[in-house]
């Protein structure tokens, strides 16, 4: 305990600031009752979103460049988070800030795919700045799936590319290559939390695992809903950890005949709160948010309690990408005139 | 430093650039940094460019790689700068190369798949030669279904738990870098489910081919037969690279070279800004020399450039367009320029504070020596230094070996003050003391020394403090002023006590008390100054909370660092103790005839690899934590400027530019 109150005392006082510098409820309730983008973007202007939105208020507001300072904001925020740790915690965050990396990646794929441009490929890259190890210049620049994996060089992504290219090249479909990216990086964000200290390890697997079966419980329900996988393919295609979600479970879930089925096989909480909505005919996109809320409740109430370890950054990071989630989703709300009530249903956050 | 912000015409670029890459003086700031002004002024035909260069290096490196080609040759026109004219060139001489090479690599890649296709299926056969069935047998089974397939090796525990309902046998037979040679059977009614948690395994099909007929052991004679015929398609293969090595060797390498300086060229242009006429340049430039290289490149550009300079701007200058960090250049002298490697990996100095070099050098060398004491030993580590630095043996090493050599000087100096030769102790009398004779002094004057380090670590951070006019800091910080109030106050309350003074109690909390509320203050003022005087953080438990564990930490970690110096007394008698084990291994067997000198050899050279590397990471380590952490931030970003790579025996043609 006292090891750790020396290690995290630097860390926990910044993860401290940054966590006063969430936005509040009222604020959220105030760019969602705005007038318009322009006027939500002013608002923001007003909060720790200010630096990053400084150059873009000069001119008409658009709304790319407005999320991408966002993006920007949720990068330097990881940033000062990493500066302030070091050893295997530090490895755990860079590995979480690497799920945007494989994002980018994915977004070059879908860019070669489809025959896309260079501008429009890097509009849609999250900007992550000197955290991005991706030789974007040759990505871009490459034809064909081949020529990315040449251009990945030594990265660990070229395997993975490798391993499904065979699959893209016979499918014609980029999903069995994005979801080997995605398992590929769950895996190794496990090691991650597999390397920390025995006290850090036990609060990091509580904590990702619920976040792993989050995922697991999404993904479950895409896969059946939207995808008509069979239960091998849904097994093979989920994260092999979790906190509460079990091989049995996702065996289950696989052979489950519908949403509601597959719900009620799940564990607590996740059937209690699935449950209603799928009685109420509910889209996939309304269980992803209400897990998506759940999960935002978990992190909430895992800033609390004893504050030198690893729990309460990992919460702080969560919540910081769920507020980015929340600002994309209100400002994308806006810019079609959706009423607050609209708009509401897509938030993770409270409000 | 300075801001340098130049405007130049769009058809003296190449001129201009030159004499820029020439002088490698301008440290560049890219366009989109500068200000919310320059905002559009970006050279997206330059981004292009450096995209395509990227991929023409990459191409040219595989091309060459194929062919085995490696060095630089020096031939004509590798200077020349013209980025665009370059890359037509190489994309047509590329496309025209690429084109026969990769015929031939193709060719070759086929023949080393189905070579590895061909090993593959021989492990299998082997496993089942001993079935003795016919191989045509196995794809007909009429109640089994089998199969071969490689699967990445992380998939297989996942391949298994996706068929726990299915009866089935997973079989790996061998691992081949990351993945597995896998036998896979189920009943032929779950085929079907074999084939897709096989096909979601990202498992790619083995199977034994058709044309293979018999037993196993005659289909492995056929797969021998076909090896071999490979094997001689192979070496036609390799002539083939050969030819066309000796053909494209000479021009290769000329493309190569003009990539290596135009590719330099355009990631400089990157940074540029672009009008259509114009281009803008922005960058740091020493203030030294500043004058010379502008008018040089005033005079290549016919006086047609616009120049701009200025002093650095504060960092609290503005909160909308924050100050861009000023690069820092490390300039000591030659016999400290060795030991900037050690302050860089720690950090780099930022341009407002002080440079640690010289004296974390002269602390470093210091330590070794009283640690690493012994006039034998450190002769010898001053010799290997000497080897080092003059790169006699191996080269680029030179720093290492400046600092070995100075390192090794130091340990021969205190080792004539400890009377250390080659780990004996009574071989010539001890100019000072003797390290394990004097365990309790030593232990006192390592202490008074740590003192000593701390406060000048302290000090320089007061004075970085002044120069930089940062006031909490140089009051309320615990490394500022009350730091030092509360450090020196408590060596004096502790010497009072040692020696059986003592000290009353107004004036230990006028000495400790006070200083540590002054510490508590820091934050919740430096809160208040940045909340326009409110007295908010004053009130607010959480920051209070963190302030009552920084003035905790302080008052630990003063005690914990001034502690720490004990390791160099700790080190210094654990020399000599190892010397005397030495000696007294070399005696257990000084009746075998020569036994003794190589025993005590072997020893010396033990305690020189072992403790010699030990004590340098104890000196490095009360380096950056006991003295670095008192003053040295290291958040600074370190002089890069812009230099076109000199390729001797070139030609200069500065013709072509490219237009936005």
């Amino acid at each position: 305990m006292s090891v750790n109150a020396v290690r995290y005392a630097k860390p926990h006082a910044r993860v401290r600031a940054m966590v006063s510098e969430l936005l509040s409820p009222q604020q959220k309730w105030g760019l969602v009752t705005s007038s318009g983008v322009e006027d939500a973007v002013r608002q923001l202007d007003l909060t720790t979103y200010a630096a990053e939105l400084a150059v873009l208020l000069k001119g008409d507001i658009a709304l790319l460049p407005v999320e991408k300072a966002l993006e920007r904001n949720l990068v330097n925020a990881y940033d000062r988070v990493i500066r302030s740790l070091d050893g295997p915690p530090r490895a755990l965050v860079e590995w979480m800030l690497r799920r945007f990396e494989v994002d980018n990646l994915k977004a070059v794929l879908r860019g070669v795919a489809t025959e896309a441009s260079q501008e429009e490929v890097r509009r849609n890259l999250l900007p992550l700045g000197r955290h991005s190890r991706l030789p974007l210049g040759e990505l871009l620049a490459a034809r064909s799936v081949a020529e990315v994996i040449d251009s990945l060089g030594n990265l660990h992504y070229a395997r993975t590319v490798r391993e499904a290219s065979d699959r893209y090249e016979r499918e014609q479909s980029l999903f069995p290559m994005e979801v080997a990216l995605d398992l590929d990086h769950f895996r190794h964000l496990w090691s991650a939390v597999e390397a920390l200290s025995s006290s850090d390890r036990a609060i990091a697997r509580r904590v990702m695992g619920t976040r792993f079966d989050v995922i697991n419980v999404d993904w479950m329900l895409r896969y059946k809903a939207i995808y008509h996988l069979s239960p091998e393919e849904i097994f093979n295609y989920t994260l092999p950890h979790g906190h509460k979600i079990d091989d049995e479970v996702i065996r289950r879930a696989g052979s489950a005949p519908d949403l509601p089925v597959l719900v009620a096989d799940l564990p607590d909480p996740y059937r209690q709160l699935l449950q209603p909505l799928t009685k109420e005919s509910a889209n996939v996109w309304q269980l992803e948010v209400a897990l998506n809320r759940y999960w935002w409740q978990q992190a909430k109430a895992g800033l609390s309690g004893y504050p030198f370890q690893i729990g309460i950054i990992l919460a702080y990071l969560f919540l910081k990408e769920a507020e980015i989630h929340d600002l994309e989703a209100i400002l994308e709300g806006k810019r079609y005139n959706r009423s607050p009530d609209e708009i509401e249903a897509f938030v993770w956050g409270e409000l | 430093m300075k801001r340098v912000s130049m405007v130049i015409l769009d058809g003296d670029l190449p001129v201009a650039t030159e004499e820029m890459g020439r002088y490698g003086v301008v440290h560049l700031i890219n366009i989109e940094e500068i200000g919310d002004w320059a905002t559009g002024l970006d050279w997206k035909e330059a981004d292009e460019m450096s995209s395509a260069y990227d991929s023409y290096r990459r191409r040219m490196q595989a091309v060459m790689q194929n062919l085995a080609i490696e060095g630089v040759a020096v031939r004509e026109e590798l200077n020349l700068i013209a980025p665009k004219m370059v890359a037509s060139r190489v994309a047509e001489r590329l496309l025209v190369i690429e084109a026969k090479v990769k015929r031939v690599v193709d060719r070759e890649q086929r023949l080393q798949e189905e070579a590895r296709r061909l090993d593959l299926l021989g492990e299998q056969l082997e496993l089942l030669a001993p079935l003795g069935i016919d191989v045509a047998e196995l794809r007909g089974l009429s109640f089994l279904y089998f199969v071969s397939v490689l699967v990445p090796t992380e998939n297989l525990d996942r391949l298994r738990g996706s068929l726990a309902r299915t009866p089935n046998v997973i079989l790996p037979v061998k691992r081949k870098d990351d993945r597995s040679l896998v036998l896979a059977f189920s009943m032929r009614k779950d085929a079907e489910v074999l084939e897709r948690a096989l096909r979601s395994a990202y498992a790619q099909h083995q199977d034994i081919p058709e044309e293979l007929v018999g037993t196993p052991v005659q289909a492995l004679c056929q797969i021998r037969t076909r090896r071999m015929a490979l094997a001689r398609r192979n070496e036609e293969i390799e002539k083939s690279k050969q030819a066309l090595a000796i053909e494209y060797r000479d021009e290769l390498l000329r493309m190569h070279g003009q990539l290596t300086v135009n590719g330099v060229v355009v990631d400089a242009w990157r940074h540029f800004g672009a009008t259509h006429e114009t281009r803008l340049v922005s960058g740091w430039l020493p203030a030294k020399g500043e004058s010379e290289f502008l008018a040089a490149l005033s005079r290549v550009v016919g006086g047609r450039v616009v120049v701009h300079t200025e002093e650095p701007l504060s960092p609290t200058a503005s909160h909308r367009s924050p100050a861009l960090p000023v690069p820092t250049r490390l300039d000591n002298p030659a016999l400290m320029k060795p030991f900037e490697t050690l302050v860089k990996t720690y950090g780099i100095p930022n341009y407002r504070e002080i440079d640690p070099t010289p004296l974390a050098g002269l602390l470093f060398v210091l330590m070794f020596g009283m640690m690493f004491g012994d006039v034998g030993q450190g002769a010898i580590l001053a010799l290997g230094g000497l080897l080092l630095a003059k790169e006699a043996v191996i080269k680029g090493n030179s720093a290492l070996g400046w600092m070995l050599f100075d390192c090794g000087l130091t340990a021969v100096i205190f080792g004539f003050l400890y009377g250390s030769v080659f780990l004996l102790e009574e071989m010539i009398p001890a100019l000072w003391f003797q390290p394990i004779r004097n365990a309790e002094f030593f232990i006192s004057l390592a202490i008074v020394f740590g003192v000593a380090v701390n406060s000048l670590g302290l000090t320089i951070n007061v004075v970085d403090a002044v120069w930089n006019r940062d006031y909490p800091r140089l009051f309320l910080d615990r490394n500022g002023l009350a730091g030092i109030w509360f450090y020196w106050g408590a060596v004096f309350v502790a010497t009072q006590f040692i020696t059986g003074r003592g000290v009353a109690l107004p004036v230990v909390a006028a000495l400790l008390g006070l200083p540590l509320l002054l510490i508590f203050a820091h934050d919740p003022l430096t809160h208040m100054l940045k909340d326009n005087g409110t007295m908010r953080a004053f009130a607010d438990p959480l920051l209070l909370f963190q302030s009552g564990i920084e003035v905790f930490d302080a008052a630990i970690r003063y005690m914990t660092n001034t502690l720490s110096y004990i390791r160099v007394a700790a080190f210094a008698i654990s020399h000599a103790g190892m010397g005397l084990m030495v000696i007294a291994f070399a005696a257990m067997v000084h009746q075998a005839p020569l036994a003794e000198p190589v025993v005590y050899a072997i020893g010396n050279v033990f305690v020189i690899a072992l403790e010699g590397l030990v004590v340098a990471i104890q000196a490095l380590r009360l380096d950056y934590y006991e003295f670095f952490t008192k003053f040295f931030k290291g958040d600074g970003i370190a002089y890069h400027p812009f230099v076109i790579p000199r390729i001797p025996g070139s030609i200069k043609n500065t013709s072509g530019s490219i237009k936005k």
